[in-house]
Formats: structure tokens, sequence, C-alpha cells
């Protein structure tokens, strides 16, 4: 057994040195303290007695600290004590700096990391700063890993198998523009032409061409002309060049933003417009402990027919979804970093999930009555599309979620959760992993109707509750968690976000989404600072909740039998209706009273293989 | 190679601008120049006082042991020779030739071993000189280079009479020969007329307990010799030998003048001396080569929180200090004419 001597070099502050104390008795070492006050002469003559493998001083007043600590070391060399005791310093009046200055061996700033300070007792120094492989061993997580997905509400899932084997039977012998250029894309892709820098061989010319004959003419123009969308750049050399330098000196140790567990993994947003950018934020986002991103692309790209190539950057919100800009952003992540892509709204839906795949995407993002009402595509065209990319899910082996952002538009939680239970019911059936999201928001039927009023506690609880009652099943609650309570004050948007997530946390949920503390009003691209506060701030509300809990309250219960309710009823009339794509028309998941409409883009473009 | 250290009785005191010194004349000679430090050198303003920091701006040729995460910081253009194995708090040492000018942030070996490995290495590399900053009044680890240089002034004390007064016994520490007896690993009391020698449980003397065991060992009879090869606390030994008087005519041998300076101020060591019948010995010292004097010190303004510089009279400064120090050089390196340290220096700086 080790001996490390440990004294507070401090005229009274010396509860750090209790609290490794018992942490160091916990690993295995005899762990000796010395009382605050006492002097340098006494440090050194204990342990010219106790021969400790290290010394560990700490100091908390800011004042004489060099001198003292000086003195320790100096005092140590001439007793000969420093060729088999290792010294070491920590505590708040001490920075990196004043360790080397002052020669001690190891310095500690911040924080106890109690790893760190058995690898310095050990010898292994800079073995933790060394040891990338420590950072490659992680796995990545698993967002769906522990649910079976077994129905727990036998009606529901009759209901279910009816109006999802509807939809497979009405898409049966159906094709898109955007299907077709989802498979000409795969071509591409496996004949190795599909980048932008490929050469120029006949069989990329042949595929290419067929491929613009299913775009728009503004992406024909792009591709034959050179001739981008306005705010669209491609990206300079120089500013890819420069990022490995931006990204240099940073030291990156993983620390989860959970206390216990591991889950739920927590996912932030990106898409600053500039694929440089963004990996700035995703390293930030990393740094943090976040688990995941998700890829945000220009609300324009999804009303367009066709993707462009290239590494681009964009004027406003959004980074453009193509091959080059995707491969980009994932080369700069650390590997176990979890990636969504999302692209689950428009007429690229199907393109999107082949490309996402072939970056190397982990989830991929697909809602049919989200993406077929509120400004989005034409339910049909959605239904034809995301049939076929909830195939490729199931094909590539990716988990995919479905947003339940249908509740910003208005629509009461019931509808909403209908549309998820149709999308997780028909992914089932076609062999992929389902994740519904059920969004924790303070949505406008809640302001309107006062549902909320006295707390946020209660519905939210009822919102993740009722899915432990349907089905077994992840729940990812986002997108992001808080939805509408953020101010443009940053302090209150990070404390609604944390306390969010604390209750979701909480709820057992497998995942959350998050927003940065100024995204709901940033005007213009998100700041990094912003997106740190929120990292912080879900951290402490963790710390805070470690594995206690929120229990359901009375008010609670009967919100959740409402919603289940109301998730029975709006899945009878859809089945009762017989026809999936009409009842969105008609508005059985949300209606122009909710303030939902159909979607219009790409209306008319179904049609048959 | 020659190798000298620079050590300063406080911040502020000039040590880095005698070495600064040191650095200038060296270029103006061509010679081979490399760097270390023993503790940290990097700051553009010190950081209680906020006042500018001299800084070391080094040029092509010139080499440097530094700690790997001050290259970065620093702006003098580099090549990376080889990394040793040393560990620092701010990573690994390596050895760099700088390839273009500019400054550069030294963090280097801060123990014995680590510098004499160091100083193994520019020995290895050939260079002419190798000059080892010091921190603070920190001076241990510097035994293994051939000189010390060591720097004083009005931010160690604003009264000159204490200055001189210090820098006298300071100084004086240096002065005592090495001794013939072979060095002991414990404190060891040689008995008079016979090879009976009594070890005591370390090499060190620092508290009660420990001196108690001392008088405890020499109470049958009087020692000849009394060997302390590492530290040893001045007050604690100044009392016993007020108390027993009759141990003031042993032979006393101390590990080094530096191990005596660690344990306390000079200005006890020098009453101590006081009271030896023998001027003390030692089993291992080095040169102290010359005495800087710097009339700077930081003045403090409370109504604004913050710090201007202060001058004490140059001339009283080192006529006082002169008169106190006569066995080394005394030099305030500022003013006119200015001296020529390497001169001094040239040629015995060659380590043991
Ligand atoms: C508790 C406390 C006291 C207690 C101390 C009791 C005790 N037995 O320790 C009492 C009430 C006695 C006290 C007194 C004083 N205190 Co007080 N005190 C604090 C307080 C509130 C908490 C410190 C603490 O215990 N933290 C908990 C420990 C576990 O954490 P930590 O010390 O930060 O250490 C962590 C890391 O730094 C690290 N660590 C620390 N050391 C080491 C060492 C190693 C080797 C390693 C690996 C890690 C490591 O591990 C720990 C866990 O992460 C702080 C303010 C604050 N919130 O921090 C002020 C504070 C430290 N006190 C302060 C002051 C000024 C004083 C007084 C001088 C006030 C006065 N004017 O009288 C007096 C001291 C009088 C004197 N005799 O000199 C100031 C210091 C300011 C400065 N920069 O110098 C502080 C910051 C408050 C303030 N803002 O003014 N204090």
């Amino acid at each position: 057994m080790k001996t490390v001597l440990l004294a507070p070099l401090d005229p009274v502050h010396d509860n750090a040195v209790k609290l490794l104390k018992r942490r160091l008795d916990e690993a295995g070492y005899q762990a000796l303290t010395m009382p605050p006050g006492t002097t340098v002469e006494e440090v050194v003559e204990k342990a010219l007695a106790v021969h400790p493998a290290a010394i560990l001083v700490s100091r908390t007043l800011g004042y004489k600290v060099a001198e003292t600590l000086g003195q320790l070391v100096d005092l140590a060399e001439a007793s000969g004590l420093r060729e088999t005791t290792r010294l070491g310093v920590g505590g708040m009046a001490i920075t990196k700096e004043t360790g080397a200055e002052l020669g001690f061996d190891g310095t500690f700033v911040g924080a106890l990391n109690i790893k760190e300070v058995i690898a310095f007792i050990e010898g292994r120094q800079g073995v933790l700063e060394e040891d990338h492989s420590a950072q490659v061993q992680r796995p990545k997580p698993d967002v769906v890993a522990g649910h079976t997905y077994a129905w727990k509400d036998r009606k529901i899932e009759a209901l279910l198998d009816t109006i999802t084997d509807q939809i497979l039977d009405w898409t049966k012998g159906k094709t898109s523009d955007g299907i077709q250029r989802a498979l000409i894309r795969t071509e591409m892709l496996e004949a190795g032409v599909a980048h932008r820098a490929s050469p120029q061989s006949p069989v990329r010319q042949r595929l290419l061409e067929k491929y613009l004959s299913f775009c728009d003419a503004e992406i024909q123009a792009a591709y034959q002309e050179g001739k981008l969308p306005s705010g669209v750049r491609p990206l300079d050399q120089a500013e890819i060049d420069r990022l490995p330098e931006r990204l240099a000196g940073g030291h990156f140790e993983f620390q989860p933003l959970r206390h216990v567990g591991d889950k739920p993994l927590f996912f932030a947003q990106y898409g600053t417009g500039c694929p440089v950018m963004d990996v700035v934020h995703i390293k930030t986002t990393e740094a943090w402990g976040a688990d995941g991103v998700l890829h945000f692309d220009p609300s324009w790209g999804a009303q367009r027919e066709g993707l462009l190539q290239g590494h681009l950057t964009h004027e406003h919100d959004g980074t453009i979804l193509t091959l080059e800009n995707l491969s980009f952003i994932r080369q700069h992540m650390e590997a176990p970093t979890l990636w969504n892509v999302r692209g689950h709204r428009g007429l690229n839906t199907p393109e999107t999930q082949v490309l996402a795949h072939a970056a190397g995407a982990d989830l991929l993002k697909i809602n049919i009555p989200y993406g077929g009402t509120a400004g989005g595509t034409d339910p049909e065209r959605l239904t034809v599309d995301g049939v076929f990319a909830l195939r490729l899910a199931a094909q590539y082996g990716l988990p995919f979620d479905i947003p339940g952002n249908d509740e910003l538009s208005g629509v009461p939680p019931h509808k909403t959760f209908a549309g998820l239970l149709i999308m997780m019911m028909l992914g089932l059936k076609l062999g992929a992993r389902p994740i519904p999201k059920p969004l924790l928001c303070y949505s406008p039927h809640m302001t309107i109707y006062g549902h909320m009023d006295d707390n946020m506690v209660d519905m939210n609880v009822a919102k993740l509750a009722v899915w432990q009652e349907i089905v077994d099943t992840p729940v990812w609650p986002g997108e992001p968690v808080g939805f509408m309570t953020h101010t443009p004050d940053r302090v209150q948007s990070a404390v609604t976000t944390a306390n969010h997530a604390a209750l979701a946390a909480s709820m057992g949920v497998s995942a959350m989404t998050f927003a940065s503390s100024d995204e709901a009003y940033s005007k213009g691209p998100i700041s990094v600072p912003a997106r740190v506060d929120t990292l912080r701030a879900v951290r402490e509300s963790l710390r805070f909740l470690g594995s206690a809990h929120f229990q359901p309250t009375p008010a609670a219960q009967r919100m959740q039998a409402q919603l289940h309710l109301g998730i029975t009823a709006v899945l009878e009339k859809i089945a009762q209706r017989g026809d999936f794509v009409a009842s969105i028309y008609e508005g059985l998941l949300g209606d122009q009273e909710d303030g939902l409409y159909p979607g219009r883009t790409g209306r008319g473009t179904v049609r048959a293989e | 190679m020659q190798t000298i250290s620079f050590a300063g009785t406080a911040k502020n005191t000039g040590k880095t601008t005698t070495a600064l010194h040191m650095v200038e004349r060296c270029h103006a000679r061509g010679l081979r120049l490399a760097l270390t430090s023993i503790g940290y050198d990097g700051e553009i303003k010190d950081n209680v006082t906020g006042l500018p920091k001299p800084r070391y701006v080094l040029q092509p040729g010139d080499w440097v042991a530094t700690a790997e995460k001050c290259l970065k910081t620093g702006t003098a253009g580099y090549h990376i020779h080889h990394t040793s194995s040393i560990y620092t708090v701010l990573g690994r040492i390596v050895f760099v030739e700088i390839t273009s000018p500019g400054l550069v942030v030294l963090a280097g070996p801060n123990r014995r071993t680590d510098l004499e490995q160091v100083l193994a290495d520019f020995r290895r590399i050939g260079v002419d000189w190798v000059l080892v900053d010091g921190a603070l009044n920190r001076l241990a680890p510097m035994i293994c280079t051939g000189g010390l240089v060591l720097s004083t002034g009005a931010a160690f004390t604003e009264d000159i009479p204490t200055l001189a007064e210090h820098a006298r016994a300071l100084c004086a520490m240096f002065q005592f020969p090495l001794s013939s007896l072979p060095p002991t690993a414990a404190v060891t009391l040689s008995l008079p007329n016979s090879d009976q020698e009594i070890k005591l449980d370390s090499g060190s003397l620092l508290s009660q307990a420990a001196f108690q065991a001392l008088e405890a060992a020499a109470e049958a009879a009087p020692p000849q010799h009394v060997r302390i090869p590492d530290a040893c606390h001045p007050a604690c030994l100044l009392d016993l030998l007020t108390r027993k008087p009759a141990l003031c005519q042993a032979q006393w041998v101390f590990g080094s003048p530096l191990k005596l300076l660690a344990s306390g101020d000079p200005r006890l060591w020098e009453a101590v001396w006081a009271r030896l019948q023998h001027p003390p010995q030692y089993f291992e010292t080095l040169p102290l080569r010359c005495l800087t004097l710097n009339p700077f010190y930081p003045s403090y303004h409370a109504a604004t929180w913050s710090y201007s510089e202060k001058f004490l009279d140059a001339n009283a400064l080192l006529t006082a200090v002169r008169a106190q120090v006569t066995a080394v050089p005394v030099l305030n390196l500022r003013q006119p004419p200015i001296p020529d340290l390497l001169d001094l220096l040239t040629p015995s700086c060659t380590p043991s």
C-alpha cells in the first residue's frame, strides 16, 4: 500500500485535503493528513519519516502562494526527498504556470479529478494526456438499446396494424423523382463516382445526366453552369486548410453530462450555414459533454428537387446537404459522437438518407405526418418518399427518430403522438428501429387552453409517462426540450432547458435534444458561448438530481389518462377512414383549427413505377 | 561547455535582466548559447503588479530546453531536435534550436537530477554556454551548474542597510571550503579519538525532535565532526549551540550552501557561523561568481489599486552593498559604464 502525505499549506482551508483523503483511502492508498497551519518544515520532516510516494499540498488563499510553496519545493530538494517523492499541488490559488514556476512535479487545476491524481502518484503522469486510445475505446452509445418494442396497449397495436397495412398497400407501385434520385445516388456511390472530385468518367457522366433529369432547373444550373442559389458560395480551400490550426492545442477528454448512469444521451443541433463553423460548434459540444449532434439544413433545401454538390457555405441558417459537406463534418467528429442528419420534411427525404448514411450517420430522421403539414411537403408525396426512406433505414440498420414538432403549430399532443405511433409501427413493419420524439414544450395549444398555467411539470410528465403504457420503446424528447419557454435572456434560457432536461432524465428517457441559450432569439447563427451555457446548465441540473426522481402528481396522472384516450380516439378515426393520406388532408392528425395545413410542395408528383 | 545559473532574492530583483545581459554578450561574441529554466518565465506582465516583465528574445542558432506547451506560446521559430523523457507540469521537456528570432517562454527541469540530464544533453549537442534561469528564491537544483550569479535589490527590501546585511550573509555562505570527510546519507556524529560514529535516522534536521535526537547523541562525549548532508533548520541549530556550547568545538560539515539557503535565512546562518569555532565545510559547493543589484521596486498606490515603478538611489545602494560584500564583484548592470558579465565569468564556469 502506497503512502501519500496530504497537507494544506494554508492557515485554515483544509476541506479539500479531507476530501482527497477519503478518495485516496477508497482507492487503496494510505493517505496521511496534516492539519491546516502546518509549516513547510513540518511537512518535509513528516515526509522524511513516512517516505510517501507523493506529497500533495492544497492552497486556497491567494497571497504569499509563491513564497510558501516555493520554499516547500526547495526544502524537499535540499532534504533529498525529490528523488523518491513526487510533489503535487492543487487548490483554488493554483494555476499550471504557478505550478511550473514553483517546480512541482504535478499541478491540479480546477475541480478534483481523482483519476489524474492517481496517475500522478503512480508515476503515469502525462499518460492521461497522451493516451488517446482511452478516447478511442469509448464505445459508441446505442439510443435504442434496452427496449423490445413489445406493445402493451393491444387496442392501439391493432389500430396501428390496420392503418399501416393500408399505407404499405397504398404505396405499392408508386414512385417519385425523389426516390429515383436516391436510387441514382446509391448507384453513384457504389460505382465510386458520387463525389464532386471523382474523375470525369463516362459512368459518372451518364449517372449525373440521369440524376439531373430528375432535378429542378435551379439545381441543374448549379451542376451545369456553376450558378449557385443566392447566398451560397463554395468554401475557400484556405478556410478548410486552416481548420486543423483552429482546433489545435485543445485537449479533449470526454466528460459526459450525466452524473449517474449511461442514459439519457444528449444531443445538440448545429447548422450555422458554414461547415467549418459547424465543426467548431461540434467540437465545443463534444468538449462540453454532449453525446451527439443533429445536422440542420436550410429550410429552402426541402423545397427543391435535387441536392447540390461540393463544399458549400450558406449565408443564412442551415448547412447545405451535400456529400462533401457531410463527409467533411463527420471527419472532424470524435468517433463515438452520434450523428443524425435531418431530412424528414422535404422533397429530398430519401436522397438525404442515402448521403447521410454514406457520410457515416448513426441515425436518420423521418416523420410523414409532420413533414406532410405546416409548410412541408405534400402528404401524398411524402408518404411515398417516407416509406421508401424507412426501407433505407431498415436496410442500413440505422435507427430513425420521429420528431413531434407538429405541436409547435398548435396541434394537441394526442394528435401528434398518434402520428408518431403510426410512424413507429410503419418502421417496425419494414424492419427499422423507431424512436418517437414527444416534444417537451410550452406549445400554442397549452398556452391557449391554459394546461400549463400552474406548472410545466405535470403536462410534460404525462407526455413522457403515456409512452410507458403503450409500448416498450426508447423515448427521445426534443427538439429541443423546453421549446417556447426560452426568452432572449441567456440565463433564463439555460435554466429552463436544464429544468426540462432534469425532468426528462428523471422520467427515464433514452435521449434528448437541447438548444443553445440563444437559439430561439439569436437573430442569426447561434454563438458558441450560448451553446456552452446550456451544456453547463444541464450538467449542473443532472448533478443536482442524481438518481432521485420526480413523482407524477394526481394532476399529471389525469392528464396522462386523457392523453392516452385521445391518442386511441385519433387512431380509431384514421383506421375507420381507411386512408392515411386522406386522413392528413382532412386534418385527422391536426386540422386547420389546430393551426395545421397540409403541405403543398411536390403536389401531384407521385407516379406509377 | 560552461554553465551559469541565475537566482534572485525575491521577484523583481533583476534575475532575468542579468540573464538577458549574458544572452546579449554571448550573441555579440558569436558564442553558441543554450537556455533553460528551473521555473517558468513567460508572463508579459507580472502576475501581482501588472508591470511589464523582461522577456527572452533569442536568435537563430540559439538552443532552448523547455516544456512542450511553452513552445507554442513564444514567437520565435524553432526546430525540435529531440524530446527528453523529463515531464513537467507543462509537458515534456524538448530541445529546440531557434530558427527565426523571437520571444521564447521557458519552463524547464525543476529537480537537480533532471537539470543534470538537460546539461548532459546540451553537452552532447555542443554549445558554448548554458544559462539556467532560476525561479523566485528557489536555488537547490542549481548545485550541478558551474557557477551562480545572484541578484538582489530594492524589491527584496527598500531598506538599504537591511539589504546590504542580507547580501553579506548570503555571499558569505559560498566562501566556505569543501570537506575532506566522506559524505554520509544520515546525520552523523564522529567521536574524538575513536572510529565510533553515531548515525541519526535521516539526513536532515528540521524538527525539535530531530534536534533533541542530535543532542542526546552528543550527550556522552562532544563530537569531533558533525555531518548534516541535507536540510537543517538554522534557528533550531542556533538554539542548540547556545544551550550546548561544547558543540561549537566540533567541525560542522553541511551538504551544500544551497541546501542551507533552502533551509533558512542566511542571516540566521551568519549567526550560526559566528558561534562555531571552525568555519563550516561542505560536501558540495559551487562558486558564487557575482552579485547584481537592482534599485527598482514596485510601489503600490492604494487609491488607484495599481503599482508603479520606483527606484532607490543607485549609487547609495551600490556603495552600501560593496561595503558589506567584498569576496565577489557587486555590479549594477544598468549603470554606466556597463560592466561585461561574460568577461567576468570567462573562463571558469565548467560544471563539476
Ligand atoms: C469553507 C471556507 C472557509 C472555512 C474553512 C474551513 C476549513 N476547515 O477548510 C473558514 C470559515 C474557516 C474560512 C476562513 C477564511 N476564509 Co474561506 N472559504 C471557504 C469557502 C466558503 C469554501 C472552501 C472549501 O472548503 N471548498 C470545498 C473544497 C472541497 O473545495 P476547494 O477547496 O475548492 O478544492 C477543490 C479543488 O480546488 C481541488 N483541490 C483543492 N486542493 C487540492 C489539492 C490537490 C493536490 C488536488 C489534487 C486537488 C485539490 O479539489 C477540491 C474539490 O474539487 C471559500 C469560498 C468558496 N466557495 O470556495 C472561502 C474562501 C476560500 N475563503 C476566503 C477567505 C479570504 C477566508 C478568510 C481569510 C476570511 C477572513 N478575512 O477572515 C478566512 C481565513 C482566516 C485565516 N486564518 O487566514 C476566500 C479566499 C480568497 C483568496 N483568493 O484568497 C474565499 C475564496 C472566499 C471569498 N471569495 O472571499 N473559509
